[in-house]
């Protein structure tokens, strides 16, 4: 019997049950890297909160340039390779509206360009992305590879499926084309 | 020089929970008065709790709640904000439109902008009251909103203004009124190293 993993803040869940689900709820300006191996049937999702780890105490699933590897690392430690892994991403958003602007409004943004960097750093295209805006996400990663998003305003969109495709891009959602919100 | 939260005993945590009572007993003054009925509060929870530990307080982290952030300036930086179910700030909405309860379904222009007065109400009598108590000078800034899920709103907060290490102190006190239509939840992070500043100005430190 497949299980619910809840993907806390910093924290990735690997699994090789093709029954399981990986979750990461309500991600405001973090980011979900959802990654599939098909032929392993190994799974993983890291919740990534802060772009740079620089200068904070060490929280290797807290941040973009010590998560995305560690995702990894813990996928080919349960018999997933680099060279089958396939990934999408979702999150960043910025949530609150402001009347002014300043740094304190792009943690969502930095989260995700630092985490296409990482990604591109490996050499691993990302299939689909649904990231930016101004809305929260919660994503599922399913043990078959499909990446699910559910946000208020638009319910449920299936992004992908990292199971099926053989380097074909998924959804490519951006602040600019992605569904007017309406709550 | 910046007080980990992990080094505050029981008497230094008291002092902060008393803080945040003043605090939030002077912001639901504020909101009675608003709203004209009687609004009750809990005692306020201390700790060094992750936000994303409050997401049941709105009713789960995936249901749909309304928060409204001020940073804190002045002699003690930090952040409040207030976070309230979706159907709570619609009802608070009507109350302060004087319309009967249920008018309101959907928070347009005019009910948002009517949110983020409250929020910045709510803080400024929250601070005005710790600043009295402490003799320090707390301004909080322009509000700002945010309308999603209640886990988004929650760690958007931690993330974003609380520069959080996972240790930052959160003082969070629900807010509810009598009548039951309307709860919400005041949450105050001070910056770490405002901690020993508000500690100090009632000389819980030398």
């Amino acid at each position: 019997m497949g299980e619910s993993l809840m993907v806390g803040m910093s924290e990735i869940k690997v699994t090789n049950s093709p029954e399981d689900v990986l979750v990461a709820l309500g991600l405001g300006s973090c980011v979900g890297v959802c990654a599939f191996d098909m032929a392993a049937q190994v799974a993983g999702l890291a919740h990534i909160v802060l772009p740079d780890s620089t200068g904070h105490e060490p929280s290797p699933g807290k941040f973009a340039n010590s998560a995305v590897p560690l995702l990894f690392e813990t996928m080919c430690a349960k018999g997933a390779s680099m060279k089958n892994i396939k990934v999408a991403i979702a999150g960043g958003a910025q949530l609150f509206a402001f009347n002014g602007t300043g740094p304190r409004l792009e943690i969502g943004p930095r989260n995700a360009a630092a985490v296409q960097e990482q990604l591109k750093l490996l050499h691993l295209n990302v299939l689909a992305a649904d990231l930016g805006g101004s809305v929260g996400r919660t994503v599922h990663l399913f043990g078959d590879g499909k990446v699910r998003v559910k946000t208020i305003g638009r319910g449920e969109v299936d992004l992908t499926s990292l199971g099926l495709l053989s380097g074909k891009l998924g959804i490519v959602f951006t602040p600019s084309n992605a569904p007017a919100v309406k709550v | 020089m910046a007080l980990a939260a992990s080094e505050l005993n029981d008497i230094k945590m008291d002092t902060l929970k008393e803080v945040g009572n003043i605090g939030a007993g002077n912001a639901m003054t504020a909101l009675a008065t608003m709203v004209n009925h009687t609004v009750d509060m809990s005692i306020p929870h201390v700790g060094i709790v992750p936000l994303s530990e409050f997401t049941q307080m709105t009713g789960g982290p995936e249901s749909l709640a309304v928060g409204i952030y001020m940073a804190v300036d002045g002699d003690a930086p930090g952040h409040v904000a207030f976070l309230l179910p979706y159907l709570s700030a619609s009802c608070l909405a009507d109350q302060i439109l004087a319309q009967p309860l249920g008018t309101t379904t959907t928070l347009g222009e005019m009910e948002i902008s009517v949110m983020m007065e409250v929020g910045n109400i709510l803080a400024s009598s929250y601070l005005v009251a710790i600043g009295d108590m402490t003799g320090l000078n707390l301004l909080s800034s322009p509000p700002a909103i945010a309308i999603d899920y209640t886990a988004a709103i929650l760690s958007t907060i931690a993330t974003a203004f609380a520069t959080l290490e996972d240790q930052a102190l959160t003082i969070v006190t629900h807010i509810g009124e009598a009548a039951g239509s309307i709860e919400g939840f005041f949450i105050y992070i001070p910056e770490p190293g405002s901690l020993s500043i508000i500690l100090r100005a009632l000389q819980m430190e030398g």
